[in-house]
């Protein structure tokens, strides 16, 4: 499986594609190739990370992003996965 | 069910946003084992 850290819906959604169906674009090595691989953000994990950790780790960061982009991101993993 | 525990991990970080590194302190935490890790820039 995929984790991501980067945040720009755009790139999320390409990358997440390429790595369940293949490469949308058929530009790049896995055109036409479907790995199946699920992606997930590390947005969406949060209840997974030892709180601890993901206070070192992760508190900071989720601060800065607002709320909003935090739901689309999520929104974007899980319509790619088919949840 | 736990997401990440015992699977095999890939970690795409990015500059800006998060880090691969935090990215994976996070998920070995969690249980998952990481084969992959890189921290890019689209900036």
């Amino acid at each position: 499986m995929l984790v991501f850290g980067l945040n720009e819906p755009g790139n999320l959604r390409i990358m997440a594609t390429t790595f369940k169906d293949g490469d949308p674009s058929y530009a790049g090595a896995l055109g036409g190739i479907a790995l199946g691989l699920k992606s997930y953000h590390i947005f969406e994990l949060k209840d997974e990370i030892p709180a601890e950790v993901w206070t070192r780790e992760m508190a900071f960061k989720e601060l800065e992003v607002e709320d909003a982009l935090i739901e689309q991101i999520c929104t974007i993993m899980r319509e790619i996965r088919g949840d | 069910m736990s997401i990440l525990k015992g699977h095999k991990v890939a970690i795409f970080g990015e500059r800006d946003d998060v880090a691969g590194s935090a990215v994976r302190s996070c998920v070995l935490a969690a249980g998952a084992e990481v084969v992959y890790e890189t921290t890019s820039c689209f900036v």
